[in-house]
């Protein structure tokens, strides 16, 4: 196996005495007193659950906003010319460390910066060409892998699960995002294999659609809407809308069940966002992003709406009862 | 420097306190420390063996649950094909019970995939696919249980296949995916002392699980020195750098082998912490060492320098200079010898300088005497030697033959006056050189004292006075010459100084001596006079008082002949009324047949005529004396031959052989000696030899023919003793063959 740098450079610093403080101990050793985070996000700052998880962790391993942490928050609500704006803003500074939050966000980081380490949360940073591989990611960027369109097929099947009679369902996509073609080819084969009719729909930007659109879906008898978890930071209004034609709404995180989706499936976004955290704090200790590979989850949550299903008149059965991770309302 | 070799003894006393404190405390805390040190890893190797032990059981316990809940499974019926849905729920209770499982697959006996169940991808039912040659479905129906070996999915994230089969034939095969990052839930829940943690690894050495997440995923492989069986407490570079302390434990079941390590810092930081303590205690104890050191050995070495500057100042000569040292040990009477010596030093150092001081003044005196004595000697001499000019001139210008005869006479009693004169002066010289030894012997007194009467009874008479003397029958111990002259002496100076009554001489008893008394009716002597009688050429001047022909010597020899032969010699006057002098002198027990002291007299005289025709050779290299011995002995009747040294004498004789040597002792007694041998060798013969010496402090003993005098030598002197040698050198036929005139 390749030798890791950051171990040899270790073992010439330190005499033979002074080896075991820099063991294990080392790293904490070479915190900075400040820490300066530039946290970009292609959301919008309607979900405090992108960021406060991250300040949570943050806390817990000592970085404390107003002692030791300066955390610049910048959402840009997916504007790509905001985001680069921020970004050439953040490597002017420069911050210690930037943040990103989903895929574009991400791009446009690795664009605006080599050297500055970059904590990313994207949905699949290896189909996206973030980094070259997960174990050794090379380049300035590390993170969380959320393996947003893996679960495509997955969330079909609960759908199909939940409302055995749908025929036809929609997938509501960003067309900048760069996930969106995984998204709908993950969500294509799956509903091939359901048998069921889908619908690509794809805005150019993650906005709130207007409520046209869900005119239309009705009028083409689309009785469910997968949303791109892209759209998260819109999720109450396109929830809201979708409810109004009784179209049951599906999605990746947990805030749009909360908000009234039918179900949602996928990794645990609070505890990822925890995760990274972790993450900051080892690159801020002097970490290299390339010896810390992208992590993927490793847990997936069920959440079904019950109020939203009996809404739309429809029963749990058992198997999804069982699969279940949470059961609202 | 004399500081710095008392500063090695300090350093000396130190080194020694130092070394009897610190070698016994450093090895007894080096020998501690190590005791402590191995018990101490001892207990952490087996502190570790217990934790990691008690990990691997519940790595074991997270796969024997796994196994459990598809064993599970396993039991339940099989539907039918294609209703398979009632199973499917069964299927995802288990999967709801594992969270580590990804898949779950169910095989029927004969292996054919009948249901899958997975969290990412769709869940299928019905005649899925034939496992049978799956290596997980054979061996799990072979050994019950299968483990696969591990598998990283896409390069980074490890997995497994577990695969659990019924007990019976026609039980189904449940095979389950297992995400292995669970795993670290479990390894991160194994409490490895406080700092320490535990990870996984499977036979190829590739990393499981692990606290970091990111090792695993980056697919570290576990370096050799790691690797291994197992091992308890290795002491090795841990997985990350630095040295720590590991143990090793192999997990059966899945072929797996936990690690815990502890960095060996953290291992040993409360050693240290004890180690650290220890090593100040000892620090400390050596410390005070230090300081009871110093402190010692200042006590010891202090009184030493306060010794030594002491002595230092003592030797530089203030002798007042005293040690103070009160240490109350050896050392304090170190200090006071010092001081007693000192004081004694600095005693005898002033009776020292008093004795100088006594010298001094005793030489300044005897210098005062002797020029006094020059200046008396002088005067006396003169008198006579005026006295002869006189009567040589008158004599030769007198006709008168009976003149002349009177003149002679008189020439005669100044000569004797010179001679006695000469000869005061000798024994006084002679005494004060010790060239005197007493000699003696028990004698009779009354034989003495009938030589004063004999001797001084006319001189008395001639003067008008009466001499008696009283007889006494006492014996007494002396030596018999020197005690006649001291009486004699005595007599003539109370004759002297008496001009009319009488002069009694008596013995008298008292205090176990005899006193030899002489009583005159003289002038008497003044108090403030009494010591300096004894003085040379010292003189009473009474009024009235004739000088007379007195020398002034004769007290002066009394006292020293007194002192010589230790008899006390004591005077008693009163001016005016007379004189009396007294020497006390040992008594004895009679002694019959003692010789009678008549017959020592010393200057007998020997007959004359034994001296007519012999040969005699004169040698002295002053020619008025050498000319007077001729004469002197031609006038005897002798043959004479005369020469100034050795070789003139040689050419003189001749062929002549002369029967007597008269030779002057110029250079020396030992040239002298050598001249006769010389002489004797040249005659074949001991021809007998006088040798007449100016120097009164050479001695001789008269043997072997050979006499020594001292000039001034009387003529009867001479006479007397070239008589004797002449007769005692004869042989009987000698003297046989000797004409007789």
């Amino acid at each position: 196996m390749a030798p890791m740098p950051l171990r040899i450079n270790r073992r010439r610093a330190c005499t033979a005495l002074g080896m075991a403080l820099a063991s294990s101990s080392g790293l904490r050793a070479q915190a900075p007193e400040r820490a300066h985070i530039g946290f970009v996000s292609w959301f919008t700052s309607a979900d405090p659950g992108q960021l406060e998880p991250l300040r949570e962790g943050l806390r817990e391993l000592g970085w404390v906003e107003g002692r030791n942490l300066r955390l610049d928050a910048q959402f840009t609500g997916g504007d790509l010319a905001r985001t680069r704006e921020v970004l050439t803003a953040f490597v002017r500074q420069p911050v210690d460390l930037i943040v990103a939050r989903a895929t574009n966000a991400a791009h446009a980081a690795k664009e605006a910066t080599a050297t500055i380490p970059v904590v990313m949360l994207v949905s699949d940073p290896l189909a996206t060409g973030l980094v070259r591989s997960l174990a050794r990611p090379e380049a300035n960027l590390t993170g969380l892998s959320l393996q947003g369109p893996d679960l495509a097929g997955k969330r079909l099947e609960y759908l199909r699960a939940l409302m055995p009679a749908v025929r036809r369902v929609a997938f509501l996509g960003a067309a900048s995002d760069p996930n969106v073609a995984n998204f709908v080819r993950e969500t294509q084969a799956a509903a091939a294999g359901l048998g069921v009719e889908l619908q690509t729909r794809l805005l150019p930007r993650p906005q709130a659609p207007d409520e046209g659109l869900f005119r239309e879906l009705a009028a083409q008898g689309v009785g469910a809407l997968l949303v791109q978890p892209i759209y998260t930071g819109h999720h109450e209004t396109i929830v809201a809308q979708a409810r109004r034609h009784r179209i049951a709404v599906i999605s990746n995180y947990e805030v749009f069940a909360r908000a009234g989706a039918l179900l949602t499936y996928g990794p645990d976004d609070a505890a990822l966002t925890r995760r990274a955290a972790w993450f900051a704090d080892r690159l801020l200790r002097g970490a290299r992003p390339g010896d810390l590979p992208v992590e993927q989850p490793s847990r997936f949550r069920l959440v079904i709406n019950r109020a939203t299903a009996r809404a739309l008149g429809l029963s749990l059965p058992p198997e999804m009862l069982v699969h279940a991770d949470q059961v609202i309302g | 420097m004399t500081s710095w070799r008392v500063g090695s003894l300090f350093r000396k006393y130190l080194l020694a306190f130092l070394a009897v404190v610190a070698v016994p405390l450093l090895a007894y805390g080096a020998l501690a420390s190590w005791q402590q040190f191995r018990e101490h890893r001892a207990t952490l190797a087996e502190l570790q063996r217990l934790q990691a032990e008690a990990g691997a059981q519940r790595i074991a316990q997270f796969f024997d649950e796994i196994a459990l809940q598809l064993a599970w499974a396993t039991h339940l019926p099989l539907p039918a094909e294609g209703a398979e849905d009632a199973h499917r729920l069964d299927a995802a209770r288990v999967l709801r019970q594992l969270p580590a499982v990804t898949d779950l697959v169910v095989a029927d006996a004969v292996g054919q995939e009948r249901v899958h169940l997975s969290r990412v991808s769709l869940n299928r039912s019905g005649r899925l696919g034939d496992r049978s040659a799956d290596p997980a479905f054979t061996a799990a129906r072979r050994y019950g249980v299968y483990y696969s070996p591990v598998e990283f999915r896409r390069d980074s994230e490890p997995y497994m296949r577990i695969a659990v089969a019924g007990r019976r034939r026609d039980d189904a095969v449940v095979i389950a995916e297992v995400n292995l990052k669970h795993v670290r839930e479990v390894i991160s829940g194994i409490r490895v002392q406080p700092k320490g943690l535990a990870w996984l690894t499977d036979r190829q050495r590739r990393l499981i699980a692990h606290p970091d997440m990111s090792l695993v995923l980056r697919n570290t492989r576990v370096p050799d020195a790691l690797a291994g069986e197992g091992y308890v407490g290795r002491v090795t570079e841990g997985l990350q750098g630095g040295p720590v302390i590991a143990s090793r434990v192999a997990i059966t079941e899945p072929g797996w082998f936990l690690h815990v390590e502890l960095p060996r810092r953290e291992a040993d930081a409360a050693l240290h912490a004890t180690l650290w303590r220890a090593g100040w205690i000892t620090l400390l104890g050596l410390a005070l060492a230090l300081v009871v050191g110093v402190a010692l050995s200042r006590r010891m070495v202090g009184p030493i320098r306060r010794l030594h500057a002491g002595a230092e100042v003592l030797g530089a000569g203030d002798l007042r200079h005293r040690i103070d040292i009160r240490t109350g040990d050896e050392l304090q009477d170190l200090g006071a010898q010092f001081n007693a010596m000192a004081e004694r030093l600095q005693a005898s150092y002033e009776r020292l300088e008093q004795k100088v001081a006594e010298r001094t003044r005793q030489l300044a005196e005897a210098n005062d005497a002797k020029s006094r004595f020059i200046a008396a000697a002088s005067h006396d001499l003169r008198q006579p030697l005026h006295a002869l000019h006189l009567l040589v001139a008158q004599w030769r210008g007198e006709t008168d033959p009976e003149e002349r005869v009177r003149l002679a006479g008189a020439v005669a009693d100044a000569l004797g006056h010179l001679d006695a004169l000469f000869g005061g002066i000798l024994d006084l010289t002679r005494l004060d050189a010790g060239a005197i030894a007493p000699n003696r012997t028990v004698l009779a007194v009354q034989p003495l004292l009938d030589r004063v009467a004999a001797t001084w009874a006319t001189p008395a008479a001639d003067r008008g006075l009466r001499l008696r003397v009283v007889p006494s029958r006492a014996w007494v111990c002396s030596d018999p010459q020197w005690l006649a002259r001291i009486l004699h002496n005595l007599v003539s100076n109370a004759l002297r100084y008496t001009r009319r009554g009488r002069v009694l001489v008596g013995a008298r008893r008292r205090g176990g001596m005899l006193w030899l008394e002489v009583h005159d009716t003289g002038v008497g002597i003044p108090p403030a006079e009494r010591e300096r009688i004894f003085q040379e050429f010292y003189r009473v001047r009474a009024a009235g008082g004739s000088q007379g022909e007195g020398l002034g010597l004769g007290l002066s020899i009394v006292e020293r002949l007194g002192n010589l032969l230790g008899h006390p010699v004591e005077v008693l006057s009163q001016p005016g009324r007379g004189s009396c002098f007294r020497v006390g002198v040992p008594l004895t027990p009679p002694v019959p047949d003692a010789t009678p002291p008549g017959e020592l007299e010393p200057d007998l005289p020997a007959p004359a005529d034994k001296l007519a025709h012999h040969l005699v050779l004169v040698v002295d290299a002053d020619a008025r004396v050498r000319e007077a011995t001729a004469g002197l002995l031609d006038q005897w009747g002798c043959s004479v031959v005369a020469a100034a040294g050795l070789p003139q004498a040689m050419q003189a004789l001749g062929s002549l052989e002369p029967e007597l040597l008269v030779l002057d002792v110029a250079d020396g007694v030992d040239a002298a000696l050598a001249d006769v041998q010389a002489l004797r060798h040249r005659c074949s013969r001991e021809v007998p030899a006088v040798l007449v010496s100016g120097d009164v402090t050479i001695q001789l003993v008269a043997r072997n023919g050979i006499v020594l005098l001292h000039k001034p030598v009387a003529p009867m002197s001479l006479r007397a003793a070239c008589s004797r040698l002449l007769d005692t050198a004869l042989t009987p036929e000698e003297a046989a063959a000797t004409p007789t005139a």
